[in-house]
């Protein structure tokens, strides 16, 4: 779906690449999760993807199209809901009369069930809402859009906690097998349960794009025991109740639950350890 | 596959003027507010005596003079207002562009940059149809209260805003706007909306600083070449042609060319 090759992008002429010959591929039916350090490019690359920004060499193709050509054919199959977005003074409703008309599959139903999802009601006018609100409409309207590509800059930011429980049952909900979701955040924690597949990138480098199930198919998150050698850990962080890390998994171990937040300290902390573990549990297979 | 919709154009006009109605309705409201003042001061100073003086000979002589006077006044009132115009349009035109959350919303839109382009035109075109119909307004505004306070519209009821004149009276201080409507009107629209989608950010105040700059400096080459009048009547609208295309040519290419950040001095040159 999203195929992005040997990218390379900077800001300035003279300023350092944000991606230097970048390559991902991205399939549809997942929700990926997209993390990195601040400034390593998150919200770059998502602009890249819908065409926002363009590259300065390489190429970034949605459905086989440069998107930097802003069809209306690839626009109106993506959206994307930025962390600071303007909505204009008027109600949803005029709002949805004005934008929906753009996307072909625009589904009223959707929105609807999203709305009643968030405690929302339909009659509302965006300057009346706070900003989590406004977040609530927005998204709504994005999910509503139906479009095969929604992409989402930090989501949770500014919402509440019930909030975010909600958003989680409305993306989970707006799934199907010939859409792709891309969530950027930091707040790992408000979405480790929707994704599916985990793509960490830093200083111009993709560190991992794999599935959820293959990660735990190949480490293993738990607390460290008394009989852990503290040494094969992958990386250990201190918590309450003892020390919490990142194993390379045996065979005979269970699946342990992904825990980003130890899988994304353990990648920038230990690379190479951890590259060894992917590369070498693949070549096995 | 077509690369023009007129229907999607449509739309994104409409979603233009509804979204940002608010911002619209105060462009024109000064702009009603100021036309409507020239009006009632202009029927202050000179009202229904014109009228009253229509078979004076000697009254009408004296009141040509002050026609005339009034005249070049209300001429270089409508001049400032027409630039003022062009300014709120320019600034109609970059709006959507005017920051990085706008410039996100506007160029996801599923449509083409043509389209685009062509929305932000017809913006322009609104603008210009509004600045007629608040002139008319405004007029109809002075004459209803001319009506009421001195039992006819006076000489606001008899003029054309095409032809400023008052065919009451015959003077010869008559001021034809036409090749500044045509010509200078195309060239000043095409390199305002240049400006606008070059600078995006307070795109009027670069764009009118720009403007002189460029006046002052073509009015210096003028000057210095000795023209006869005619002559130099033929390069300017020669030269105000070819500006006007390229300034819409270059103005769709960086238009076309607007990301989210770009240097775009670089990416002009380039």
């Amino acid at each position: 779906m999203i195929d992005i090759q040997h990218l390379t992008y900077r800001y300035g002429k003279k300023k350092a690449p944000v991606f230097e010959n970048f390559s991902l591929g991205l399939e549809s039916g997942n929700i990926y999760g997209l993390l990195g350090k601040n400034g390593t490019g998150k919200s770059t690359l998502l602009y890249l993807i819908t065409g926002l920004l363009f590259p300065e060499s390489g190429n970034v193709l949605y459905n086989g199209m440069d998107t930097f050509r802003r069809l209306p054919s690839s626009l109106e199959e993506m959206f994307l809901l930025p962390e600071e977005f303007e909505l204009p003074n008027i109600s949803l409703k005029n709002y949805v009369k004005l934008n929906a008309p753009f996307y072909p599959r625009f589904s009223h139903e959707i929105l609807s069930s999203c709305l009643s999802d968030f405690e929302m009601d339909e009659n509302i006018r965006f300057g009346e809402l706070s900003m989590g609100q406004q977040k609530k409409a927005y998204m709504s309207f994005a999910l509503a859009t139906n479009t095969q590509l929604l992409i989402m800059d930090e989501p949770s930011n500014g919402l509440d906690i019930p909030s975010k429980s909600q958003f989680r049952k409305v993306v989970a909900s707006g799934m199907t097998d010939d859409k792709t979701i891309i969530i950027s955040t930091h707040q790992v924690r408000d979405v480790d349960t929707l994704l599916d597949h985990i793509v960490i990138i830093d200083g111009t480098q993709l560190l991992l794009n794999r599935s959820v199930e293959d990660i735990c198919s190949h480490l293993s998150f738990r607390l460290c025991s008394e009989n852990d050698d503290s040494a094969k850990a992958l990386y250990i962080q201190p918590a309450l109740g003892g020390n919490f890390g990142v194993f390379v998994k045996k065979d005979t171990e269970e699946e342990t639950k992904l825990d980003l937040e130890l899988l994304f300290n353990a990648l920038l902390t230990n690379r190479e350890p951890m590259f060894q573990v992917f590369n070498h549990k693949s070549t096995e297979k | 596959m077509t690369n023009f919709s007129f229907s999607s154009t449509i739309y994104l006009i409409k979603y233009d003027l509804i979204t940002r109605h608010s911002k619209h309705i105060q462009s024109l409201m000064i702009l009603f507010f100021i036309f409507l003042g020239v009006f009632l001061l202009f029927m202050h100073k000179f009202g229904t005596i014109t009228y009253a003086a229509k078979n004076n000979m000697t009254a009408l002589k004296y009141l040509s003079i002050q026609q005339n006077f009034m005249d070049d006044l209300l001429g270089m009132t409508i001049l400032i207002l027409v630039i003022y115009n062009i300014a709120a349009i320019s600034d109609a035109f970059s709006d959507p562009l005017g920051s990085k959350s706008r410039r996100l919303s506007f160029f996801l839109m599923p449509a083409t940059n043509l389209e685009r382009f062509f929305s932000r035109i017809g913006i322009y075109v609104f603008y210009i149809i509004a600045f007629f119909a608040v002139f008319l307004i405004a007029r109809a505004f002075s004459m209803i209260f001319l009506l009421f306070l001195k039992g006819d519209p006076g000489v606001i009821g008899s003029w054309n805003f095409v032809m400023m004149h008052n065919p009451n009276i015959n003077v010869s201080g008559m001021i034809y706007p036409r090749s500044f409507f045509l010509l200078t009107g195309l060239c000043a629209f095409s390199f305002y909306l240049f400006g606008a989608a070059f600078w995006q950010k307070h795109a009027v105040i670069k764009t009118t600083i720009c403007a002189f700059i460029y006046l002052f400096i073509l009015l210096k080459i003028i000057d210095s070449i000795h023209l006869t009048d005619k002559t130099e009547e033929l390069v300017l609208n020669i030269h105000s042609g070819i500006l006007s295309l390229i300034c819409l040519i270059e103005g769709y290419r960086v238009f076309v060319g607007t990301q989210l950040t770009r240097p775009r001095i670089l990416k002009l040159i380039k």
